[in-house]
């Protein structure tokens, strides 16, 4: 059955006031009888409002238009024609379709109490008889009641069939006429003849049965819809509340029903109870009364539930679990299931004791369902809903390719039965009836639903498998953003740097896979550009000079920062620093803590002080004796605490007091324009101008997260220059942070930078 | 006495049992929790300094050095006063996920308040040595890091792998050979900081499978209703888009049940880091009467269940199919 195939042309007529059927070329009626449909139905009564809306619909296949050229060939290839099952499916579908549709409509109605929405669905369709294609209706009603239409209304409308027959067949309409005039004549004595006082005028004395079912202490009122529960005012309902909240002895109660969902573990909670709210005259509060004389029909999915008497008054869920109740003798089924109380309200409140009909809906699933899964042939085990198939303590077992066949079975008591009507799918649109069904796994999301029958509970079972290994990305950065570049430049600079990236991946595998994460970009820019990390201060060296690329190391400082220093500063005979030490001076709390301990000596802060005085000889015990000597004496200063230091060594936890951890942004930037422009050296290509350059930047950030304490001391030291007055040497290959001639990230990035510019030709001569 | 001796016997064996059960619903083990919590408690700083839209650059410069930027660091920008809020550690809580059949290496970190514990062992503040406090300052930024309660970590202790997965922090991609699960995880697994549960049902459209959840209150706005998850299966592991309809809309500030909005949320994780907040914000669009009238041809059902559109509102005078 390919019911997905079908195409659904909808004419959704339109009614405005009451009644007009808006009509397009393709109408089932004709003009004149609409419109005397029309002016019959506005004719009904106050307060009463009908609103008829016949829906004309077409069900065809989706290639085969229905029209004098399709042939009858084409017709029966398609496979569809002569079942007439699936063509009642596709009205009940459409049904429901139209029905939100028409609901929707109805829920905007200004005045929605007391009217009735007739949806009347005509579908038209084909049916092959003695090799003819003929045209075929399938028609079918629905209704939407406001809350203020009594029952009785609502039963004869619900249930009234026109005798008159719709046909298609018939040019001139008459027929379709006839069944539109007869329609529309029982809609309008319908309520002509019962609508009159019976609502508006809210009669008195009057009794309201309500359901209460009760869910977890919290009790949920049902009530008829036209028992105008809704009109009571907001203090009405609070009384009406109370009263019944003492009555049934629950925590909350609450009008609105919910969307039941029922395990067997959970019925020792529930229970259903009925009440009758009686009001004797309008300007009274409802009471609740026991109603001995009322009568009631209890129905579990149509059937009679037959160990409830008539004057029974409550229902136990416990009935439906057979070791609390031995007279349990009900059966849910999964899914969905329908409790129907009928009742009346005794003769003793209202005369007329009409009956009430409540329908309480919900799903149900009992857990006896489970799968027996054969792994690629294997004898079928045993999976319940919600483990997963193939998954073995988070270690798949299965592979791309693997069938597994699949069998669901039901628990019944010591014997496990298979389910022969199960229904199987994977997209939850089409299912396949069958007892057994085989899934391969694929690469992709490999779930199979299935329930035991049409309106059984759909169970989800997934399957884990070992994925095959991703394709590595082929280029270390996923994004190369080369949004600051005009549009002509754009696709030539990604060209570029994805030809320098596959080098670089090719020479310094390492470089390259530092960089294969979804954090690293290429950020490539113009100068003189917008982002205040271009700007550069000028000097006389930088004279002249254009900024090819730099790499954002994210370098970021605590508040301490500023109580770093360097010491044992190595210098050449030209002033350049080789190395030096990096150290923290004593600041803060701990520097207080140490004078106090001098100026004014306590058990207490001289304890303080020794912690701090030990930590310091872990640096150097010289230092330390001078100052506890320096304490003792009590002639500690401040300036000759300055003079003091600790290490701070090439440790994590420590560094982290000066500077936050590295981050995991690998940000680059590159100067497209300027190191195309760039002069270089034949036979160095422009591919070679690329690479090298963005070799160097990359290394930049590589050698960083290598190498973090000592691009964080190279840091301080460039800090420190205006202040111990060193040089910083010249760099090979480029002057800016990093490059300080003797820090060994000058080295590695100029180094790696040369990597990718091929050696002169030989015998060539360089001027 | 026997008798008592085989109940203790019985005792004994159990509680062997139990606690020497091995693979996932083993509780987490210190070293692993700590580790977890450093890295995310780093990262979830880290992200409130990106994407804050209170902050500047400039308040996130330290200063230059040369040529070179020093920035601040996290804890340095977003607390009142870094001495007290020295190196602030979020109380967090690491479990297994997910709460039932948990998978192995898959954390879930919560984090009931913004409270932060403080480890001043090294340089003892005011004679402490450690402390629990709250900061205004931070908490003051709240209201723009909605959510912000789970984090979700893929953490394998042997091979080193550590991926950020789900929470108000950089989120990294699903790619590499540890990921086994296929495209029907990956909507809870994107979604695990809203406390999402499994998708209901999906319904596969050509190459894209659209994932009915049940309502998450984070991601509908505290109102009931489903929503969906678009993956594509040309990105699998990357891509995925999260919708659902409302007529009250917090961004225009909308509440008329009569107006009909998608909105919908794209979290295209090939991108790297998003350069702006902006680009992880929903996008709110006016949808009309034909529009929610096809949505409901396309799913089948009705378009209120998939959000929290007041159905009242909805349009019932034309549909097409």
């Amino acid at each position: 059955m390919k019911l997905y195939l079908l195409v659904f042309f909808s004419f959704f007529l339109q009614s405005v006031r009451g009644q007009v059927l808006l009509t397009s070329s393709l109408q089932p009626f004709s003009q004149e009888s609409l419109q005397f449909a029309d002016k019959s139905l506005t004719a009904v009564d106050k307060p009463y409002k009908v609103v008829y809306i016949p829906v004309w619909n077409y069900v065809m296949p989706p290639e085969n238009l229905i029209d004098e050229k399709t042939t009858l060939t084409q017709l029966r290839n398609g496979e569809w024609g002569g079942d007439p099952d699936y063509l009642q499916q596709a009205l009940a579908e459409q049904q429901a379709a139209d029905l939100i549709t028409a609901r929707n409509y109805f829920d905007k109605l200004g005045d929605k109490t007391n009217t009735i929405l007739v949806l009347d669905n005509i579908v038209q369709t084909i049916e092959v008889i003695d090799g003819n294609a003929r045209k075929k209706y399938l028609e079918g009603r629905q209704f939407v009641f406001g809350d203020g239409i009594p029952a009785s209304i609502r039963q004869v409308i619900t249930n009234y069939s026109p005798v008159a027959q719709l046909d298609f067949n018939d040019q001139t309409l008459a027929v379709n006429d006839k069944y539109l005039e007869e329609y529309t004549s029982i809609l309008v004595t319908t309520v002509n003849k019962n609508g009159a006082g019976s609502i508006a005028e809210d009669e008195y004395p009057k009794m309201i049965p309500l359901l209460i079912m009760i869910v977890d202490g919290i009790g949920y009122i049902h009530a008829d819809p036209a028992a105008g529960l809704a009109n009571l005012t907001d203090e009405e309902q609070e009384k009406l509340k109370t009263i019944i909240k003492e009555r049934v002895n629950v925590v909350d109660i609450k009008f609105t029903p919910i969307d039941y969902r029922l395990k067997d573990k959970d019925f020792p909670i529930y229970g259903m109870e009925m009440v009758y709210a009686y009001k004797e005259k309008k300007t009274d509060d409802f009471i609740l009364r026991p109603n001995k004389a009322a009568n009631r029909t209890w129905k579990l999915n149509d059937k009679v539930m037959e160990t409830i008497a008539a004057t029974d008054r409550t229902f136990s869920f416990t009935a439906f679990i057979p070791e609390k109740d031995v007279a349990s003798k009900y059966v849910l089924k999964d899914g969905e299931n329908i409790f129907t109380i009928s009742t009346d309200v005794g003769t003793d409140y209202d005369k007329k004791n009409p009956t009430t009909t409540l329908e309480i809906k919900f799903l149900y699933n009992s857990n006896k369902f489970f799968l027996k899964a054969g792994i690629k042939g294997k004898k079928p085990e045993r999976v319940n809903f919600g483990e997963i198939i193939g998954d073995n303590d988070g270690h798949p077992t299965l592979k791309v390719g693997d069938k597994v066949d699949l069998y669901l079975y039901k628990q019944e008591g010591e014997t496990e039965k298979v389910v022969s009507t199960a229904m199987w799918t994977t997209d939850n649109e089409k299912f396949v009836t069958a007892d057994h069904y085989a899934v391969t796994i694929v690469d992709r999301k490999n779930t199979i639903m299935v329930k035991a029958d049409q309106d059984g509970y759909l169970n989800i079972m997934d399957f884990a498998y070992q994925k095959p290994v991703v394709k590595d990305i082929e280029y270390s950065f996923v994004n190369i953003n080369v949004d600051a570049l005009p549009q002509d430049s754009k696709e030539n600079a990604k060209t570029l740097f994805k030809n320098a990236l596959k080098s670089i991946k090719e020479k310094n595998k390492a470089l390259s896979a530092y960089f294969v994460s979804n954090n690293a970009k290429i950020q490539s820019y113009v100068l003189p550009g917008s982002d205040p990390l271009l700007v550069r201060p000028k000097t006389p060296e930088n004279e002249g000079t254009v900024l090819m690329g730099f790499a954002n190391k994210q370098l970021a400082a605590t508040y301490r920062y500023g109580h770093l220093d360097v010491i044992n500063i190595s210098k050449t005979k030209k002033g350049i620093i080789q190395d030096a030490t990096l150290v923290v001076r004593i600041y803060g709390a701990d520097q207080q803590t140490l004078l106090d301990a001098s100026l004014a000596p306590t058990a207490e802060g001289k304890a303080k002080a020794e912690f701090i005085l030990t930590r310091l000889a872990k640096t150097d015990q010289n230092m330390s004796d001078k100052v506890r000597a320096l304490i003792a004496s009590r002639r500690l200063t401040a300036e000759a605490l300055s003079d003091c230091y600790e290490l701070v060594p090439d440790d994590k936890t420590v560094l982290s007091s000066y500077f936050g951890g590295m981050t995991t942004k690998k940000l680059i930037y590159l100067n497209y324009d300027g190191i195309l422009a760039s002069n270089m050296t034949p036979p160095a290509t422009t591919d070679d101008k690329f690479t090298s350059v963005t070799a160097h930047e990359m290394m930049h950030v590589y050698f960083t997260s290598m190498n973090y304490y000592s691009v964080l001391k190279w840091s301080v030291i460039r800090d420190k220059q205006m202040q111990y007055g060193y040089g910083l040497g010249k760099s090979d290959c480029s002057m800016a942070d990093g490059h300080e001639e003797y820090n060994p990230e000058d080295q590695k990035t100029c180094d790696e930078e040369k990597n990718y510019i091929p050696a002169p030709n030989p015998g060539s001569v360089q001027l | 006495m026997r008798k008592l001796m085989t109940t203790l016997l019985c005792f004994v064996l159990n509680c062997v049992f139990l606690y020497g059960q091995s693979g996932p619903h083993q509780r987490v083990p210190d070293s692993v929790s700590r580790y977890i919590i450093s890295q995310i408690n780093a990262a979830i700083l880290q992200h409130r300094v990106d994407y804050n839209p209170e902050l500047t650059e400039a308040d996130k410069i330290f200063k230059k050095i040369g040529n070179q930027t020093l920035y601040k660091d996290a804890a340095w920008i977003l607390f009142e006063d870094p001495e007290v809020y020295d190196a602030p550690k979020l109380l967090m809580q690491v479990d297994r996920w997910p709460e039932v059949n948990p998978l192995a290496h898959y954390y879930i970190v919560t984090k009931q308040e913004n409270r932060f514990a403080m480890d001043y062992s090294f340089r003892p503040y005011k004679g402490k040595l450690a402390d629990t406090l709250y900061s205004k300052k931070y908490d003051s930024n709240n209201k723009y890091f909605p959510a912000d309660g789970r984090f979700l970590v893929y953490y394998d202790e042997q091979k080193g792998i550590f991926r950020y997965l789900s929470g108000n922090f950089f989120q990294d991609r699903i790619n590499g050979d540890w990921y086994i699960y296929g495209t029907a995880m990956i909507p809870q697994i994107r979604l695990a900081q809203y406390a999402v549960r499994p998708p209901e049902s999906f319904l596969v459209k050509g190459d894209t499978t659209i994932y009915k959840m049940p309502g998450s209150r984070a991601i509908t706005h505290g109102t009931p209703g489903r929503f969906l998850v678009k993956t594509i299966e040309q990105f699998p592991y990357d891509y995925v888009e999260v919708v659902y309809y409302s007529n009250v809309v917090s961004e225009t500030g909308d509440k008329d049940v009569h107006h009909f909005y998608e909105i919908k949320q794209l979290r295209d994780y090939t991108r790297g880091y998003p350069v702006t907040r902006e680009v992880s914000k929903p996008v709110v669009r006016l949808l009309d009467g034909k529009e929610m009238a096809a949505l409901e041809g396309y799913y089948r059902e009705p378009v209120y269940n998939f959000g929290n559109i007041d159905p009242a509102g909805i349009p019932g005078g034309s549909t097409t199919k």
